[in-house]
């Protein structure tokens, strides 16, 4: 193999896939605007739901309130809480005053209520609301969590009642601290989405030129030209492969400045992250994408091998959307805390990679899970790029219609 | 120099299993010399000169292109070779000056002795309002003229030219005929594929006449209107591919 023939194919390549806008738009476009721009429109609007349901109170009828004067009253003093008083309602009344919105909560008192707490037995509540809406269910968990403070009131005065010391129910005073610092926090939460993000943009960059690159040469009747050159298949194939890992990790580049600027201007959903005191080092991000080396290869190969394969541009992108969803499926795993089961999940190629990025960007190293991970992935990547070279050199596959 | 012997091509296909494309098909060409393969749609003119040109690899049979053995030495013989064909398009996004240097760098030239080869061709086909020029937006009388420059770049001895014609309009095919000729005269070995007889009878010094990949007749074009009495290639062709597609019925 003449390296010198893999370098001229290798030029062209990216000097062709340069003046592709499409291309552009992949590799900068959207890496480098939509992402950042949808991150922030989701904090944003996240940080706006969180505010209106912080500041919203919560509306609850009471129906049959003439049974319950105590609790009402115990009800009514509680801060952004409106209590609406209703009698009893038959059938599906109650429900409707949900399902209507006059209510976020409704809580059915029975008959004979009071009576019942002052008797000292058990009695019962219903609390109704709309599991569809978000207001509704912080509603019912506000209106339970008051129930209990209510019930704990009523054992209260039930034990002093019979002239017992209440204090005997406190049994323990739980208090909670987290131990993270906010750079851990971060660090936590940055593990968890960049390596996702990176690999989600990495395939993307890597399927439109490999698809341009293959399969668009069979289109655009191109193939033959190269074919009666005097550089041999596999110079070829190589010099593809590797222009398409150069878009993969172009892509994959942009996406990473693209998604630390939005962490780090304060505008994204993790807010949080960027307002404590969390660091990447530039040798984080090397060693981050050096990591991700493997799984390029893997990447660019399998989409170059799909592209030789298919008959059709739109051939090519059917399948490697295929290819594009299944990694994205395995990466969405490493979303998920605690997903990783030790070295067998190092183990499994690609998914490897993104635990080792997560294990990174948390601050830990581990030289075994390095080693299993990395090797696991490059076995598949090589044989991947095996499988591209034997399609693009097999004349059936690449000339059948 | 180019001999074919014995060339086969089978394809398989998934409904009517295997098609023979090309049939024991041997055929000589010397330097100096066009050969013209004439035949229909589909007789398998293509598929010949692609595996004269290493594009395909033939089922049995062999040929030798420029002293090397296309089975044993492929890379040696694409070095040797200059494929042209109507179907063969140039990157749309390269100028027609980078796709001269792609092209050159893939055929071992470089640096000082590339550029010296792309001046002698910006003269020779007047290319100095092409190089700079994306290929997406040239005519087709300017691509023609690349895509020339291209196949004779590195100086090949083998011509191997498939309905290099088709598409263009009658000033760029005379001038595509023009330049055969002339490569004749360099002594170049040509092999020429048309369906058109005209073209034929114009250009090629030995025809072969092929249908359903076997060759029917071959012989100089007056050898052939002699043997077969008749007063055009035209005629030649109706009757031989009519008689043997009785013959084979």
């Amino acid at each position: 193999m003449k390296l010198s023939n893999v370098r001229t194919v290798l030029w062209k390549e990216v000097i062709d896939s340069l003046r592709d806008s499409r291309t552009i738009f992949l590799m900068i476009a959207l890496p480098l605007i939509i992402y950042p721009a949808l991150f922030t429109g989701l904090g944003y609007f996240e940080r706006l739901v969180r505010k209106r349901q912080r500041e919203a109170g919560v509306s609850v009828a009471v129906v049959n309130y003439t049974d319950a004067h105590e609790l009402v009253e115990f009800l009514s003093v509680q801060e952004k809480f409106e209590v609406l008083l209703m009698p009893r309602l038959e059938g599906e009344g109650a429900a409707d005053v949900v399902r209507g919105q006059v209510a976020n909560v409704a809580l059915v008192v029975p008959d004979g209520f009071d009576e019942l707490v002052k008797a000292g037995t058990l009695a019962g509540l219903t609390v109704l609301y709309d599991g569809a809406d978000m207001i509704s269910v912080s509603g019912r968990d506000r209106v339970i969590s008051l129930l209990r403070e209510y019930g704990s009131e009523v054992v209260r005065s039930r034990l002093e009642g019979r002239g017992l010391d209440v204090s005997i129910l406190d049994t323990m005073d739980i208090g909670t601290e987290n131990v993270a610092t906010a750079g851990e926090m971060g660090a936590f939460a940055v593990g968890t989405i960049v390596p996702f993000f990176l690999i989600i943009l990495m395939c993307a960059g890597a399927q439109h030129t490999a698809i341009d690159v293959t399969v668009g040469e069979k289109e655009r009747s191109t193939l033959e030209t190269i074919l009666a050159s005097s550089a041999s298949r596999t110079e070829v194939v190589f010099g593809k492969f590797v222009a398409v890992m150069l878009a993969s990790l172009a892509t994959a580049i942009m996406g990473l400045v693209g998604l630390l600027l939005t962490i780090y201007s304060g505008l994204s959903f993790m807010t949080d992250v960027g307002e404590g005191s969390l660091t990447i080092s530039f040798s984080t991000v090397m060693i981050l994408l050096l990591t991700l080396l493997p799984v390029m290869v893997f990447v660019a190969a399998t989409f170059v091998a799909i592209g030789c394969f298919a008959k059709s541009i739109k051939e090519g992108q059917t399948y490697s959307s295929y290819f594009y969803m299944l990694i994205m499926l395995s990466a969405v795993v490493t979303i998920f805390p605690g997903f990783e089961t030790g070295l067998t999940g190092y183990a499994v190629p690609l998914l490897g990679v993104l635990f080792l990025e997560k294990e990174i960007l948390t601050g830990g190293f581990d030289i075994v899970h390095t080693c299993v991970a990395l090797l696991s992935t490059l076995a598949i990547a090589v044989g991947a790029l095996l499988v591209s070279v034997k399609l693009f050199s097999n004349e059936k596959v690449m000339f059948r219609v | 120099m180019v001999r074919a012997t014995s060339l086969k091509k089978i394809f398989y296909d998934g409904k009517k299993g295997d098609v023979v494309a090309v049939d024991d098909l041997s055929f000589e060409c010397q330097p100096g010399c066009i050969f013209g393969l004439l035949g229909r749609n589909g007789a398998g003119k293509t598929t010949t000169l692609r595996m004269l040109a290493t594009i395909l690899v033939p089922t049995s049979g062999t040929a030798v292109v420029g002293g090397h053995d296309l089975l044993r030495s492929p890379g040696k013989v694409r070095e040797q070779i200059g494929f042209l064909s109507g179907d063969t398009k140039l990157y749309d996004r390269l100028t027609g000056g980078e796709t001269l240097k792609y092209f050159g760098k893939l055929a071992g030239l470089q640096g000082e002795v590339l550029e010296r080869r792309i001046q002698e061709l910006r003269q020779k086909f007047k290319l100095d309002d092409v190089l700079d020029v994306r290929i997406g937006k040239m005519s087709t009388g300017m691509k023609q003229k690349i895509s020339v420059a291209r196949v004779i770049l590195h100086d090949p001895s083998v011509l191997i030219l498939d309905e290099p014609t088709l598409g263009l309009d009658v000033v760029n095919a005379r001038a595509t005929f023009d330049l055969i000729r002339q490569w004749k005269e360099e002594r170049k070995t040509i092999i020429f594929s048309t369906h058109i007889m005209t073209e034929a009878e114009r250009l090629c010094d030995e025809l072969g006449i092929i249908e359903k990949g076997k060759l029917l007749a071959s012989g100089s074009p007056a050898g052939l209107l002699q043997s077969h009495g008749c007063q055009n290639l035209e005629d030649v062709f109706v009757r031989l591919v009519d008689t043997k597609g009785v013959s084979e019925a």
